[in-house]
């Protein structure tokens, strides 16, 4: 994933390429059975893949020590000299308690696949974990799932590390996972909670920043070009019942935003999400304000790390207070994977940490060009739900 | 029963490594492959041989890891080179399948802007269009496809930019 990152060029990266790159992915004799199951190579299918290679591989291994347990037979009873039936009888018992080890390892594999394919159908809808420590008291519940939460998060931005060329710095991807991002604020909500309800509050949301984390993992390593349906957002759309009306769903994995209607894919464009510092916020949202143009002024004061002069940005949609919104960025010439973090652009660039650097992610916004942003902003409305992941 | 009980210790052994490791080899084997067929095939091999390799067991985890994703990788090269031979569409079964699920901007593409991609695409020699194949179709890395067609890294990535280059020139007729 990281590597593949890198390893676009800029004329793939280019979006007057990205209809001859459409063509070219479609313009070669492949399987078609096969494209489809890649795009909707899920865990699920992962885990019967690897039950399957399971049983093939205990198969082998059986067949193998057979044929190695009756050469050695035969190298016995030349050994030995003995009758010839002693030795077909010696054999025979070799191969009958071989038999029997073979009958009872394939009930095992019987067993462990279901097992697996259970397990399998748990993860999917992300409930596993409420389920297994439904009996414990909720602030233990909290507690245990929000510890998972971070390591799962840490575990898997450790082994998917992305590793900037230029500078031969490594970011871990899922840093709005981490403790800029939903990591902290799980470990607010957890520290502030008092009453069983606080803590219950606090199970449901470590529970869907668990289900989101998932699906992000999915995304990470899903195939599909960026402007195909993703499996993940329809597991998204399904665990928030939102299969009807358009929904707004933001991969910050692949820093795309596509655009649901009914379930349909209705537009995807390439986004810049927050830079690691400030990451947009994993969740489900809403649109709660709509402005054609607006001025963005910086909450920091005038020369504090974050400040930044006012910027007119365009087709701002505002999913959460605080100035976080889906708007138009003039000042970015690529958006896309990679631009979420410290990149160069245009020489001349305002390099603050504020909102209107083009050289590394925003500063908490999804990010785009104009002409996208206004598409987006004509397909849809105040309430429109954005689900962020 | 002497043979069974070793039978046992054996085979414990050898699952509990598969149950290990073959979640990260098989998403590293699935990222590049994108037949699931091909790729239980190369996960079986792999894993056959590494339950035959005896001192494999005595290594640390990093090192197992790395050997596996080696192993993988050879399997891998060799599938591709196996089936070298990339087969163009015609053009109108492409344009069915760009149908499927188009975006606005796509649809907006004139057929002749298609005819024309499609006239220059056939008439690239074989190994160019092999690379497209194995850069879009399968999308692996830049240096994965130098060791599947033998050119270093550099040299991919640079035909790969010049034909996407020359393709865009359709476009701005």
């Amino acid at each position: 994933m990281s590597s593949l990152m890198n390893d676009r060029t800029p004329e793939e990266q280019d979006p007057r390429n990205q209809a001859t790159i459409a063509f070219l992915r479609k313009a070669y004799v492949t399987d078609e059975a096969q494209v489809n199951s890649a795009k909707s190579h899920d865990l699920q299918e992962t885990e019967q893949a690897l039950v399957r290679v399971r049983e093939r591989l205990l198969t082998a291994q059986q067949e193998r020590n057979l044929h190695l347990l009756s050469s050695e037979t035969t190298f016995n009873s030349a050994g030995h000299i003995i009758g010839k039936r002693p030795a077909t009888k010696k054999k025979s018992l070799v191969r009958r308690s071989a038999l029997a080890t073979l009958v009872a390892m394939l009930a095992v594999v019987f067993a462990s696949s279901f097992f697996l394919l259970h397990q399998a159908r748990i993860s999917q809808d992300g409930s596993m974990v409420a389920q297994e420590a439904s009996n414990s008291d909720p602030s233990k519940q909290a507690h245990t799932l929000v510890k998972q939460f971070h390591e799962e998060a840490q575990q898997w931005g450790r082994s998917h590390l992305y590793l900037d060329n230029g500078t031969n710095k490594t970011y871990m991807l899922d840093y709005a996972y981490l403790d800029s991002g939903l990591g902290q604020e799980l470990d607010k909500q957890l520290a502030a909670a008092k009453s069983d309800a606080d803590f219950k509050a606090v199970i449901d949301n470590a529970n869907n920043a668990l289900f989101h984390l998932q699906m992000f993992e999915a995304a990470a390593t899903d195939k599909a070009p960026y402007d195909a349906i993703h499996q993940s957002d329809l597991q998204l759309l399904k665990h928030y019942k939102l299969q009807q009306g358009t929904v707004i769903i933001v991969s910050t994995a692949e820093q795309v935003l596509r655009l649901y209607r009914d379930g349909k894919l209705l537009k995807a464009v390439l986004v810049t999400t927050g830079k690691q510092a400030t990451p947009s916020l994993i969740g489900r949202w809403k649109i709660e304000d709509r402005q054609s143009t607006e001025t963005f002024t910086s909450v920091y004061p005038r020369g504090a790390p974050g400040w930044s002069t006012d910027i007119s940005i365009q087709y701002a949609q505002s999913y959460h207070t605080g100035g976080y919104s889906i708007y138009g960025a003039w000042w970015r010439e690529r958006y896309g994977p990679g631009t979420q973090l410290p990149h160069q652009e245009a020489s001349n660039a305002n390099n603050s940490a504020g909102i209107g650097n083009p050289n590394d992610g925003s500063t908490g916004g999804i990010e785009m060009s104009p002409t996208d942003a206004q598409a987006l902003y004509d397909q849809t409305n105040t309430g429109t739900p954005v689900l962020i992941y | 029963m002497h043979v069974l009980n070793v039978d046992d210790k054996q085979n414990s052994l050898d699952i509990t490594f598969y149950d290990r490791h073959s979640q990260l080899i098989y998403t590293y084997i699935r990222r590049q492959v994108s037949n699931p067929q091909d790729a239980e095939d190369i996960m079986l091999e792999v894993f056959m041989a590494a339950l035959a390799t005896k001192n494999l067991a005595k290594l640390g985890e990093e090192i197992q890891i790395a050997w596996l994703q080696r192993v993988a990788r050879n399997k891998i090269i060799d599938i591709y080179r196996k089936h070298s031979h990339t087969t163009l569409l015609p053009l109108e079964k492409i344009q069915e399948r760009l149908d499927e699920n188009l975006t606005p901007e796509q649809h907006a593409i004139q057929h002749e802007t298609y005819k024309h991609l499609h006239h220059i695409l056939n008439k690239l020699p074989s190994q160019q269009q092999q690379i497209i194949y194995l850069r879009f179709v399968e999308g692996l890395r830049f240096a994965e496809i130098g060791e599947i067609v033998n050119k270093s890294e550099v040299n991919v990535r640079s035909m790969v930019s010049r034909i996407l280059h020359r393709l865009r020139a359709c476009f701005d007729l």
